[in-house]
């Protein structure tokens, strides 16, 4: 996987770009807006991850450029300005998702994850979900596990199907709150870990095998090994 | 100031004079006119019955009627005179063929002199001169002494009524505006204490309900705004620096400890593990400061930007309930919610619920196992009310203000993990939207009341 860091922090760039490295992604970091949209434009990129505030060209600038050229590879906004309005501007100039500094490294990866992973994404969602023994029909909203039906209240059914949709990623608090919530914004107490124990209780409860696993200090990740 | 009085108020009655001046001007003149006219008709109508008696029996008729007119109530201040052809007079009340002062055609202008006790008095006469027969002139007239008095008391009523009306005019004209002016100077004086660094300072309503005070009053919610704004800045810039050096400190202390221990220890790695761990906890603490500040700021200054949207409360209550219901029951604590339908208002749907969010969480926080949050909301005069009532230990009535300022932590309060500031966001998302919050007392407890106005901001 090709990765654009578009960054003109020179320490940070250099720190993330081997983050990135050591996650198993191949990263060219460019250090201003002009020479962020040149690379962009000329190579083909799996995701680009652009500050917002560059020299020469802001990151929002370079993201419509790229969409009214076509070209629909998933960014990821940084950003120091946090506000919802912020959020909205970023999402609305074209860009997939926006991150707010300072982060996590481990929310910046699992974001990155679901960003690529989205850009595979058929069209239409799949309306039927497995994952080993567990079984989702999303229009029945039934859950079986091993053939034996799980009873989830609607919420659950929600926060499994968001889950099972991104199998083996890593998904942070915040974007099950985002996700399954709609709410953004750092609620500040652990009451989505509440709810992911809710959860493991009812589809991993009186099973060998875990499926729900915690990811130590990043967040959880449905998987099935 | 007091110059300016004078001259507002002598303009004022200058004009006021004038006016006065010409009002009477026409009257005067169209009232001149009529007697005028009045005059002129009822000599005509007595030289008719003089020229219908001689056309009846010659001079002889001219002169019984005159004589018949001297004996009896006749028009008053008449004056006539009849005679020959050689000027001798035959007739009437007059000496002689006066001297005319002004001739019309047939209307004549003169005075006759009067002697009244050894006063000589000219008397102004208005008359007709006529020929009935050949050689004979007939003088018939009227005395306008009367007239002339009329116009003359007129003039003087008039004169004085102007004087008088001029003087009223400028004694109120000058209070007025000493009045006016006295405003101008306290709100100028109000304004001068508040440019001077006094904040709380605001201009005097007079409680007349004028533009004055209209103005006034506007201009006063303006200044509580500025006020409220630069002490929110004032307080947030100095517990902000309080609340992020703390956590700097412990970082300087944890990174110099360790540097210590890296020397000779051989668990260094782990020891530099453990410290790194309580590093990013205190990089999010200080991270969490500063977003609530930010959202603080922008609540507060009102430059959200982002559209306000219809946002059904209580749908967004029922999904926060929901939110902290697990959290709640781990806690033994028992979180209803129960809504007034059709709970709409126009806002901000994330920044309301961090707000009723971050109630909940402190209710949470503070209530003891086995104890109760409920959410409700109620609609009453225009306005929506959100409470979060809790059964915890509440706040003494005299802290419950100060607990919605930034950073205040009370005596009995339980170290946070959070900001310091949810409580503090919650007011600013109200006043953003028009509402308030307020704590009250549950009894036991707290009752968190944010209201809202309806269709609001």
């Amino acid at each position: 996987m090709n990765l654009l860091l578009i960054e003109d922090d020179r320490d940070a760039a250099g720190y993330l770009v081997k983050a990135l490295a050591e996650a198993g992604y191949r990263v060219d970091h460019a250090a201003d807006g002009r020479e962020g949209l040149f690379q962009a434009t000329e190579h083909q990129y799996d995701g680009i991850v652009a500050d917002r505030m560059l020299p020469h060209l802001d990151g929002l600038t370079i993201i419509e450029v790229l969409r009214k050229q076509g070209n629909r590879t998933p960014v990821l906004i940084l950003s120091a300005l946090g506000s919802v309005d912020h959020r909205v501007e970023g999402l609305r100039a074209g860009g997939d998702d926006y991150l707010t500094k300072p982060f996590a490294l481990s929310e910046l990866l699992a974001r990155i994850e679901a960003l690529l992973r989205r850009g595979q994404v058929a069209p239409a969602p799949d309306m039927k979900l497995r994952l080993a023994d567990l079984e989702m029909d999303v229009l029945a909203r039934t859950v079986t596990r091993a053939g034996r039906r799980i009873d989830l209240t609607a919420r659950e059914f929600k926060l499994l199907e968001y889950l099972l949709r991104r199998a083996g990623q890593v998904v942070t608090r915040t974007m099950l709150l985002e996700g399954v919530w709609d709410l953004h914004f750092d609620p500040q107490t652990n009451v989505i870990d509440v709810h992911l124990s809710r959860l493991r209780q009812a589809i991993d409860k009186g099973f060998d095998r875990p499926l729900i696993q915690t990811v130590r200090g990043a967040g959880y990740s449905l998987r099935a090994d | 100031m007091r110059t300016s009085a004078l001259r507002l108020s002598v303009v004022y009655a200058a004009s006021f004079a004038a006016a006065l001046v010409a009002l009477v001007f026409v009257i005067y003149l169209s009232t001149t006119r009529f007697i005028n006219a009045e005059v002129d008709t009822v000599i005509e109508r007595d030289a008719m019955g003089l020229l219908e008696a001689y056309g009846r029996s010659g001079t002889r008729g001219i002169i019984s009627e005159l004589d018949l007119r001297e004996r009896t109530f006749s028009r008053i201040n008449a004056v006539y005179l009849l005679t020959d052809a050689e000027g001798f007079v035959i007739a009437g009340n007059l000496p002689a063929w006066p001297v005319m002062r002004g001739r019309d055609g047939r209307w004549v202008e003169f005075e006759i002199e009067l002697r009244e006790g050894g006063l000589v008095t000219g008397r102004p006469v208005r008359a007709m001169v006529l020929e009935p027969g050949p050689g004979l002139r007939l003088l018939v007239g009227t005395d306008l002494s009367d007239r002339r008095d009329l116009g003359r008391r007129f003039a003087v009523a008039a004169g004085i009524g102007t004087l008088l009306v001029t003087f009223i005019a400028l004694g109120i004209g000058y209070r007025q505006s000493q009045r006016i002016l006295a405003r101008v100077e306290a709100v100028s004086r109000a304004c001068k204490g508040i440019v001077g660094g006094n904040l709380a300072g605001r201009l005097p309503v007079a409680g007349d309900d004028d533009e004055f005070d209209t103005l006034a009053t506007e201009v006063n919610s303006l200044l509580a705004r500025l006020a409220r704004t630069t002490e929110i800045l004032r307080t947030s810039l100095h517990s902000a620096a309080h609340d992020l050096r703390s956590p700097m400190h412990r970082m300087r202390l944890r990174m110099e400890q360790a540097l210590s221990e890296d020397e000779g220890d051989g668990n260094a790695a782990a020891a530099g593990r453990e410290t790194i761990d309580l590093l990013l906890k205190d990089v999010d603490q200080m991270q969490r400061v500063l977003t609530a500040l930010l959202q603080i700021a922008e609540a507060e200054s009102g430059t959200v930007g982002a559209r306000p949207e219809p946002v059904d409360l209580d749908v967004m209550l029922d999904e926060l309930a929901e939110l902290y219901q697990p959290q709640a029951e781990q806690q033994g604590i028992s979180l209803t919610v129960a809504c007034a339908p059709g709970s709409r208002v126009l806002g901000h749907r994330q920044l309301l619920a961090q707000a009723v969010a971050n109630l909940i969480d402190n209710a949470l926080k503070f209530t003891p196992e086995g104890g109760r949050v409920d959410l409700r909301t109620q609609v009453a005069d225009g306005r929506l009310a959100i409470t979060v009532a809790d059964s915890g230990p509440g706040i003494p009535a005299g802290d419950r203000a100060r607990a919605i300022e930034p950073f205040v932590r009370l005596a009995n309060a339980p170290p946070r993990d959070g900001s310091g500031l949810g409580l503090n966001l919650a007011a600013a998302v109200a006043r953003l939207h028009g509402g308030s919050l307020r704590l009250e007392d549950n009894q036991p407890g707290l009752v968190a009341r944010l209201e809202l106005p309806v269709g609001a901001p």
